[in-house]
């Protein structure tokens, strides 16, 4: 679209993009530096570039400095959970509201996409005493409800869009074989949408697996303790200034994020742009 | 007509309408069975989100601390004593700055690199996935990072103005007000960029080729390319994005928790960590409450220029 034609062009271009791309990069490049550094390297006033002592003791550290493995494990199966929840809600009721027409579907609709304006921390000053009155707080399903309300309504309305925009024939096939309207759904509509629905479970599994506000408030014990918290009470207590250790954490507890992302990147790209959620 | 479906959410403003089979064939269909569809994710919307939300700000009007024994209605007395406490005015204002300043950094850099990378050239697809990783870290971790990065005494941000004489002594960023904030504002916008690019992207994508060569052919360079054919193509979409962005911005918890915790002193307490501190801090639900119902108000100017801007007009009947 723009001409780099000409040599000034060419050079704020070039310019602007550095500027950026050092923004953009330059962070995560750092947190792998410092994760590779010894603690002599990393503690200088002036560190350099390169690790030039490079070790993997910081990650060894790392998994001893905090149960990481545990952490890393209640928040794979709250996550987890939690985004099949709101997958498997989000996409009945898109179905529901996209394909049929009943009264409220309209209203039901604004509502789920209204929603994204609630502030969740006022939700959870009401949501906590009725958690806990029901003897949810410090149980994995505690959190799997939560983890679902933060993105049910992004849930509904990526896969409303989705729906929408499937060939009619498709729906026409799955109403001349005959078969009712759940089987046509689960044997036909689900399968043929199979990218969107993953690209939703990757959305609900990543605020799930990002969340610190629920997971702070509704987990007390140091055995449900969560991914976020968990690092949190590590590295803003005992081992504070360990940066190389902070670093090697970091990385550690971003990975399965980052490779569930890397595997399943084009279908998250297109959910993304089927419905724009809140940055 | 612009159909249920591409209003909901469109990112871009072309309006294709492949969704008009679709509406044949919802006409056709009984709505019960729809309504059994949509039935379990409204049961849940409604016990989880709509019950505790619609609850809270019942709370705001109710005297609901550690001291009282039984909540009780005391009508506006906690929006009063939220105005009159200087100290919560001002995270009301400390939000506003944030969120200006967040947004207005994420949008103009998303929107530049969104430029850069819609030019052709050798490893764009790769760039482009790459640009997702600081939306896709944890908010803890990022929080982790910057922290490193603004560190008083081995930060790279200080070593890198030291050397350039920038600074002559190490400046501790997280311990002054201003820089704390200036913090969590780079913090923010890093997060953020790659969600804005994505939009803008997908927006540059539509913007007809005639229309840029137009331009060209009028004798006119890149700027004018810009100013003529593309931003205005893109008014939609930088509308919707700055109306989101806004909203998540406003709505910021984990990163400055984790960051800032809110300080140094309050400098960086915005609206969710005060609701945050009042109700899980010091227990008083019924402030925590009213300061969460001013934050919802004023999320909701935002939201209602969005729902204004991607929902089509209440005459036309969908659905």
């Amino acid at each position: 679209m723009l001409d780099l034609g000409s040599v000034k062009s060419r050079a704020l271009f070039a310019l602007s993009a550095l500027l950026i791309g050092a923004f953009i990069f330059f962070p995560i490049y750092w947190m792998a530096a410092t994760a590779l550094k010894p603690s002599f390297e990393a503690f200088r006033v002036i560190p350099s570039l390169l690790p030039m002592h490079p070790t993997l003791s910081n990650f060894t550290e790392a998994l001893h400095q905090s149960p990481l493995g545990r952490y890393i494990k209640n928040s794979l199966i709250a996550a987890g959970l939690g985004a099949t929840l709101s997958t498997v809600l989000g996409s009945y009721a898109a179905y529901g509201l996209a394909m049929f027409r009943f009264t409220g579907a309209r209203t039901l609709m604004f509502v789920f996409l209204a929603s994204q304006m609630f502030p969740f921390a006022l939700i959870l000053v009401s949501l906590y005493p009725m958690l806990q009155n029901w003897h949810l707080t410090n149980t994995y399903l505690g959190l799997i409800i939560s983890y679902a309300i933060l993105s049910l309504p992004a849930s509904v309305y990526i896969m409303h869009s989705y729906f929408s925009k499937l060939p009619p024939e498709l729906l026409e096939a799955a109403r001349v074989d005959g078969c009712g309207e759940f089987r046509a759904f689960h044997s036909i509509v689900a399968q043929a949408s199979r990218p969107g629905i993953i690209a939703v479970w990757l959305f609900a599994f990543m605020w799930g697996w990002n969340d610190l506000l629920f997971s702070l408030t509704l987990v007390t014990s140091q055995h449900l303790r969560m991914l976020g918290p968990g690092l949190l009470g590590t590295y803003l207590g005992e081992f504070r200034d360990n940066w190389g250790g902070i670093m090697a954490a970091s990385l550690i507890a971003s990975a399965p994020i980052v490779a569930a992302f890397a595997v399943l990147q084009r279908s998250f790209v297109r959910g993304l742009m089927a419905g724009a959620v809140k940055g | 007509m612009a159909s249920n479906a591409d209003a909901v959410i469109p990112v871009t403003s072309t309006p294709r309408d492949p969704s008009l089979g679709i509406r044949m064939w919802q006409r056709k269909r009984g709505g019960l069975t729809g309504a059994l569809f949509a039935l379990p994710a409204a049961a849940f919307f409604s016990v989880f989100i709509a019950y505790p939300l619609a609850r809270s700000v019942q709370r705001a009007f109710y005297e609901d601390n550690l001291l009282t024994v039984a909540p009780h209605y005391i009508g506006l007395h906690n929006f009063r004593a939220f105005f009159a406490n200087r100290m919560l005015v001002q995270s009301l204002w400390t939000t506003l700055i944030f969120v200006a300043l967040a947004t207005a950094l994420g949008f103009l850099f998303g929107l530049v690199w969104a430029l850069v990378l819609n030019q052709s050239f050798k490893g764009r697809g790769v760039l482009r996935a790459l640009t997702l990783l600081p939306w896709v870290l944890p908010s803890t971790v990022s929080a982790f990072l910057w922290a490193w990065i603004l560190n008083a005494q081995y930060g790279v941000l200080n070593a890198a103005l030291l050397k350039l004489h920038v600074l002559h002594q190490p400046f501790a960023w997280l311990a002054n007000g201003n820089g704390a904030m200036g913090g969590i504002v780079a913090a923010r916008a890093w997060i953020s960029l790659p969600w804005f690019m994505l939009m803008f992207l997908a927006g540059l994508q539509s913007v007809p080729q005639e229309l840029a060569e137009a331009v060209r052919v009028d004798g006119g360079g890149n700027v004018r390319v810009l100013r003529d054919a593309v931003l205005p193509h893109l008014n939609y979409t930088m509308l919707v994005a700055l109306m989101l962005g806004a909203i998540g911005n406003l709505q910021l918890f984990d990163l400055i928790y984790a960051m800032t915790g809110g300080g140094p002193v309050t400098s960086t307490t915005v609206m969710s960590l005060e609701v945050y501190q009042s109700a899980f801090q010091n227990f008083d639900y019924g402030m925590a409450a009213a300061i969460g119902t001013v934050w919802l108000l004023v999320t909701a100017l935002p939201a209602i220029v969005y729902l204004r801007i991607v929902l089509p007009s209440r005459k036309r009947s969908v659905g």
